[in-house]
């Protein structure tokens, strides 16, 4: 399979990395360009997925559970025009994510809440996917 | 208006995190755009003393204690600029809304385009 993988690249990579942390960035992703960051905490039946969203309403996010895979999808349009520009740090377009739940989750007991540019999913862990005893007759 | 973030390293726990800008000029204004994921309306703060603008933001989103898997972290952001005379730093025009702050501040007069009117001779 055809790769341009290339050592140095990863060398590069790691000087980007601690330039990163002394100049206090926030939320950089250097290999993947437009996905959000996200967190995945785990407590017992539950899944929490957290989301870096900032400038994106809830129109604008569309959220699906293909299988057990969660993918998050928004589209974050500009909110400045083109004018002059002094400076230019800020991401624009599409961005998406593909999660693997660590468990089959029930589709009907998902919530999400999007409050100041973070966006929270809550995942239960589905029936079917919990424990059960069996019965001896 | 230039970046005077000059601080030396703090320790982990206190560091501010720089928040992403954005800044544009219009004929009668500048306009800076700030992402701060995390911060709501009363926990944002611009000070401007002298001629440099501060806008720090303290975090009040509570994140869970451990995670699985962690890519971000939240914490309190802390940002300054300088002014100079050509903005009208009397009527800066804040507002937040889904994490991205926007900074609207006027053009002072003197530097506005005006036009100069040309009398008759008479």
């Amino acid at each position: 399979m055809y790769s341009n993988y290339s050592i140095f690249d990863d060398v590069l990579g790691l000087k980007n990395i601690i330039d990163g942390y002394f100049n206090g960035e926030t939320y950089t992703n250097t290999r993947m360009n437009n996905s959000p960051l996200i967190n995945l905490a785990e407590n017992g039946d539950h899944v929490t997925v957290e989301a870096v969203t900032p400038g994106v309403g809830i129109d604008d996010i569309n959220l699906e559970l293909v299988d057990n895979t969660l993918q998050i999808t928004f589209i974050r349009t500009k909110d400045k025009t083109d004018a002059k520009c002094i400076r230019n740090e800020r991401k624009f377009g599409t961005f998406s994510k593909t999660i693997r739940m660590p468990f089959r989750v029930d589709p009907e007991k998902i919530s999400a809440s999007l409050k100041n540019g973070i966006l929270t999913i809550n995942l239960e862990k589905s029936e079917d996917a919990k424990p059960k005893k069996i019965m001896i007759n | 208006m230039n970046n005077t973030n000059n601080s030396v390293v703090k320790n982990e726990s206190e560091k501010e995190f720089i928040p992403y800008v954005d800044i544009s000029e219009t004929v009668d204004s500048y306009i800076l755009n700030a992402d701060m994921p995390g911060v709501s309306k009363e926990n944002l703060d611009i000070t401007l003393d002298n001629n440099t603008l501060t806008i720090s933001g303290k975090v009040d989103y509570k994140t869970g204690d451990s995670y699985e898997y962690q890519e971000f972290e939240l914490r309190n952001y802390k940002r300054s600029f300088v002014v100079n005379e050509e903005m009208n730093t009397k009527d800066i025009d804040a507002k937040i809304e889904n994490g991205v702050l926007t900074l609207h501040i006027p053009k002072s007069e003197k530097t506005k385009p005006r036009k100069i009117e040309i009398r008759a001779a008479s």
